[in-house]
């Protein structure tokens, strides 16, 4: 039998606030244990909540790069649930009025575009951190998170299949981080991914026992978790191997499988209740307004400008596109040297090369933009060569080095004096008789070999161009 | 009738049958009375978040540093290298 997979996603992005939600604690990620906490965050008794406004305005850039439709009057609620990572046993989150609703985010896949539409984004603060200490039998509480302002994005039952889910992930991840409401760095937990899933005979109307997924920290990990989940749920329909029942499952990295976490509980067992302590939040046309006008270039609008403005290949522009940290250096590499093609590929082919290679993700990529349009330039006038210019970017992330000087002090000038190139390509000629012969044979691939060595003898640093024509006369003459 | 074990589950807590009796007692009772409400005529009146005629009550998005993680802690039964330390919990 032929199955359909029905998904909803949750996601939960921490907003770019200096402050908690509802305290003056600081929200930044990676201090000491507790260090970041106060009496209100701490769930003191009678310690007053007041809502950052800063987080409101993010929660309506959201709104606004989703094309959701603003709640006028939004409130805050609480949510009951006893776990200690919580220290006032209720989150405060919006159940009755959130921020926003319906809005939709478009995706592209392999079989075109297609609206995810969106249920509600609320905003709501996020839970401590709990460690498990073996040693001592004990679990380990650290208030820092408690009370950090994120949005929840709660989509529709739209998607069928992992693709789509990744590339809604990608879109949203743009889109959010380009508006500059979050960063999105999954690594970091600032975005967060539960997937709802079922699964149901093709063609069928009726859908099939649902389980949430947690815990997963990559796209890859998704990606494995919903084919994994996708094929237990169809097992179980087809063997009866297991009962499915409404729970919430952890995705095992290492083990590559979901497990039991908890029975699912019901909404009305979170017994939301509006919470008293935290006015209304009226939002006026006005309000709106001045969060439209104030927000930056979309990853769409930075897209049609690449492309349009720019004249730059497409698929270039959406690699540079989908991540706030490329889009960033190419701009700020850009206002040192205005050649937009140059500059992209050595984003795309030099910069992600080396990234990939060091296992770093896109977000990760630390570097001075100026010097990195400097050694484009370098390269682009001919003062190095382009291989040259490959291991000088090592240098300048790595140890920050300046390129203009760098290739002073170490001699590391193109060398283009003819005279010398000619005397070091009749020198690799009589070195290697066996290939020249070759040559003579007409095995043309010898001549990458001969360049190679050419290039060799004279430390790198030679023209290409040059050398490449020179050897091509001198073997003409043979 | 309130099932009383549902609410103890999600409230993590263990009652005694004493308990328990007196509890159901007083919550049916409670659920009598609010029946009680649904006889009036709601219909035109909102929602009710707060007994406050305020709205907008907002503050800037600065730090302020409150108090240090010793004050913080002082009043923990437990602590360990800046944690709260309490039973074993797993989820
Ligand atoms: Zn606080």
């Amino acid at each position: 039998m032929k199955y359909e997979i029905v998904m909803g996603l949750e996601v939960h992005v921490e907003l770019s606030t200096q402050s908690k939600l509802f305290c003056g604690c600081s929200a930044k990620f990676g201090a000491d244990a507790n260090d970041n906490v106060c009496p209100a965050c701490a769930g003191m008794p009678g310690m007053p909540a007041v809502t950052n406004q800063k987080a409101v305005d993010l929660g309506i850039d959201a709104a606004i790069v989703t094309n959701s439709q603003i709640t006028r009057t939004m409130t805050f609620d609480k949510k009951n649930y006893f776990y200690p990572d919580l220290p006032t046993s209720y989150q405060i989150t919006q159940w009755f009025a959130p921020i926003c609703r319906n809005g939709w985010v478009e995706i592209e896949t392999e079989r075109g575009k297609k609206k995810i539409t969106l249920k509600q984004i609320h905003i709501e603060e996020d839970a401590g951190k709990m460690v498990h200490d073996a040693r001592s039998g004990t679990s380990m509480l650290d208030f820092n998170r408690t009370s950090v302002p994120l949005i929840e994005i709660v989509s529709n039952p739209d998607f069928r299949d992992a693709e789509e889910v990744i590339d809604y992930l990608e879109k949203l991840r743009a889109l959010l981080s380009f508006a500059g409401v979050s960063d999105c760095k999954m690594q970091e937990g600032s975005m967060r991914c539960d997937v709802n899933i079922s699964v149901r005979p093709a063609g069928s109307e009726k859908l099939g026992v649902r389980t949430e997924m947690k815990n997963m920290n990559s796209l890859k990990a998704i990606t494995a978790a919903i084919a994994f989940e996708a094929n237990r749920h169809i097992d179980a329909i087809e063997t009866g191997s297991e009962v499915l029942i409404q729970e919430t499952r952890g995705w095992d990295d290492d083990k590559g499988i979901t497990f039991s976490m908890r029975e699912k509980e019901d909404a009305t067992d979170y017994r939301y209740f509006p919470n008293p302590e935290l006015m209304p939040i009226v939002i006026s046309d006005e309000w709106i307004e001045r969060v439209r006008s104030s927000l930056p270039e979309t990853s769409q609008d930075k897209f049609v400008r690449m492309t349009q403005t720019l004249g730059l290949p497409e698929y270039d522009s959406s690699i540079i596109t989908r991540s706030k940290a490329l889009a960033d250096i190419f701009d700020q590499t850009m206002a040192h040297f205005d050649k937009p093609k140059e500059v992209v590929n050595w984003i795309i082919v030099e910069l992600l090369g080396i990234a990939k290679g060091d296992n770093k993700g896109e977000d990760d990529i630390r570097i001075d933009c100026r010097k990195f349009a400097d050694l484009i330039r370098l390269v682009d006038e001919k003062a190095i060569n382009r291989n040259v210019g490959k291991k000088l970017l090592i240098k300048v992330l790595e140890e920050d080095v300046d390129p203009e000087n760098y290739v002073k002090e170490h001699g590391l000038g193109m060398l283009t004096d003819t005279s010398l190139i000619d005397k070091a390509v009749s020198e690799v000629l009589a070195e290697n008789p066996k290939s020249v012969a070759e040559f003579k044979e007409g095995k043309l691939k010898v001549v990458g070999f001969l360049m190679g060595q050419i290039m060799k003898k004279m430390g790198g640093k030679a023209d290409p161009e040059a050398v490449k024509s020179i050897l091509q006369s001198q073997l003409d003459q043979l | 009738m309130l099932e009383i074990s549902k609410y103890e589950s999600l409230t993590k807590l263990n009652l005694t049958e004493i308990e328990r009796t007196q509890i159901e007692k007083i919550a049916n009772k409670l659920i009598v009375s609010f029946e009680d409400l649904r006889e009036i005529d709601t219909k035109n009146v909102e929602p009710l978040v707060s007994v406050l005629v305020l709205q907008n009550v907002l503050r800037e998005d600065i730090n302020v540093k409150s108090i240090s993680r010793e004050e913080l802690l002082s009043n923990a039964p437990e602590q360990y290298g800046g944690y709260f330390q309490v039973p074993k919990t797993l989820d």
